[in-house]
């Protein structure tokens, strides 16, 4: 499956009382980045997780294409998301493994293909991510930026048509923000996936993304570009670009 | 709700709370058998885990067994010369060794260092999202983390407890000669008197237990929740849950065995 695009219909989520996501519509381009923002408690994250099928919505459907992800069959299932690479926002890198193996891990669960090719892989992606010579090094003794790095080459690894990112730049400093923004868009580049990047980095999102789209309450407020959000006059956009709080009514 | 109500509901959430974690704790152990027998099968992971579970635990078990032994001979010995029923001596040790002491007091050695490391392990990877990063890669986390555990506990347990009941003999027999007994009486009566049936029920009891410290250790850290503390938590129950279940598990197969 090859850069889908994704779409999400009446997507509902409830845990007790707590309506998180009411009634969300959102479109994700094919082959595009896709910015999801919003405030904390938003609904960004328990979207990400409906997306990737972590979580089973109370009602609503999530498109890859034309698969419906929570009616296909276990296999179908797995194969859609053989074709989904996420990186977590500690990275989830497997601390009994080494860097090397955390990236090949896919291939080696899915036997895709031999190990010396794996590994061929694996050394390559992390030669093109600035990590030449960390294979064996423990996943302990990587720094944070060096973890969203190997993340970064485990969720490519299996060449995936959807890529999606949770809050990537999420306490790096400035300078690693804009490496990780970079690689963003150097995966895109090689890959061509549909890209969905999960964040509260408004200048990232304004600077790297082809389409944003702003979560408020549960729903999407607006979608649009960089230029839509720039020149909206809604106070919740508005709020969120300059950081203030919304006025009252 | 008034003062008399509160109790009986108090009860009721208990026993749902209860009937709830049985049940999902059926389903879990249900899976992990199921993937365990469906390729493809990973030996590696297997071996990496009974390496974990016996080779590791060798040392403590080895101990344990020694030293009970040692001390159950010491107290037999004071009972049976009141008796004059010395030459029993061997025939008790080995016995309570291969029925008793030797399966329930590995079992409990191994929840200690290995179902207590299992949840914890098991639970830090639930906080860190390292087992939602499994769902996310097609990788079926039950199959990956859990079965290749419950395996290495079934199948070393028994081999544990094998050594334990041997060297528990031997520390008894060390202990009696240390009192005067006679060493051909202590072991010759062995012969005598211990049958293959009082191995093997002890044997078959270690894999029950096996299964027990395994699965227990991998629920209560696949379901954590919370952060630093949820990972306190699922330790001490996995370790708390365990002791009671194989205490009272040993009860209910010594029952069925005799």
């Amino acid at each position: 499956m090859k850069a889908p695009e994704i779409r999400v219909k009446g997507l509902c989520k409830s845990f007790g009382d707590n309506k998180v996501l009411k009634d969300l519509e959102i479109t994700l381009e094919a082959g595009k980045v896709n910015f999801i923002i919003g405030r904390s408690g938003g609904g960004k994250s328990v979207l990400l997780k409906h997306l990737t099928g972590l979580l089973t919505p109370d009602s609503g459907e999530v498109w890859y294409g034309d698969r419906e992800f929570f009616r296909a069959g276990k296999r179908e299932k797995e194969n859609l998301r053989k074709s989904v690479g996420l990186l977590f926002q500690d990275g989830a890198l497997f601390d009994s493994l080494s860097a090397g193996e955390n990236v090949i891990f896919p291939l080696w669960y899915h036997r895709a293909m031999p190990e010396d090719k794996a590994k061929e892989r694996a050394l390559s992606l992390l030669k093109d991510l600035g990590m030449e010579g960390a294979y064996d090094h423990r996943v302990e003794d990587l720094s944070g930026g060096e973890k969203k790095r190997v993340a970064i080459a485990r969720a490519l690894v299996m060449e995936p048509g959807v890529l999606f990112f949770d809050e990537p730049t999420t306490g790096l400093d400035p300078i690693l923000s804009t490496q990780v923004d970079a690689l963003i868009l150097e995966a895109r580049e090689r890959t061509g996936a549909t890209v969905a990047v999960v964040s509260h980095d408004i200048a990232a999102a304004l600077s790297i993304s082809d389409r944003i789209h702003l979560l408020h309450e549960g729903r999407v407020l607006l979608s649009g570009t960089a230029f839509d959000f720039k020149k909206s006059d809604l106070p919740e956009v508005k709020a969120f670009l300059t950081g203030d709080e919304p006025e009252g009514p | 709700m008034n003062t008399l109500a509160r109790p009986v509901a108090a009860l009721g959430r208990a026993i749902l709370d209860t009937v709830f974690h049985l049940g999902r704790y059926a389903i879990l152990s249900a899976k992990a058998f199921f993937f365990s027998i469906l390729p493809p099968w990973r030996p590696r992971a297997i071996l990496k885990q009974m390496e974990f579970v016996g080779v590791d635990s060798l040392l403590v078990v080895i101990l344990t067994g020694i030293f009970t032994g040692g001390v159950f001979t010491l107290q037999i010995i004071y009972g049976f010369r009141r008796f004059s029923a010395d030459s029993m001596v061997g025939p008790t040790v080995a016995t309570a060794m291969t029925r008793e002491l030797g399966p329930v007091l590995t079992a409990l050695m191994v929840t200690g260092r290995v179902g207590s490391s299992m949840a914890a392990e098991m639970a830090a990877m639930k906080v860190t999202e390292q087992i939602d990063a499994l769902t996310v890669m097609a990788a079926e986390p039950v199959k990956y983390l859990i079965s290749p555990r419950i395996i290495a506990g079934i199948f070393m347990l028994p081999l544990l407890t094998a050594v334990a009941d041997a060297v528990g003999v031997v520390g008894g027999y060390f202990v009696a000669m240390s009192k005067g007994l006679d060493s051909g009486q202590f072991v010759g009566r062995i012969q005598d008197i211990v049958i293959m049936d009082d191995v093997f029920d002890g044997l078959v009891k270690a894999a029950v237990f096996g299964f027990i410290l395994t699965s227990v250790g991998c629920y209560s850290g696949y379901y954590c929740k919370g952060g630093a503390e949820g990972v306190g938590k699922a330790t001490t129950i996995a370790v708390v849950v365990s002791y009671v279940t194989i205490l009272v598990g040993d009860f209910i197969m010594t029952a069925l065995m005799y």
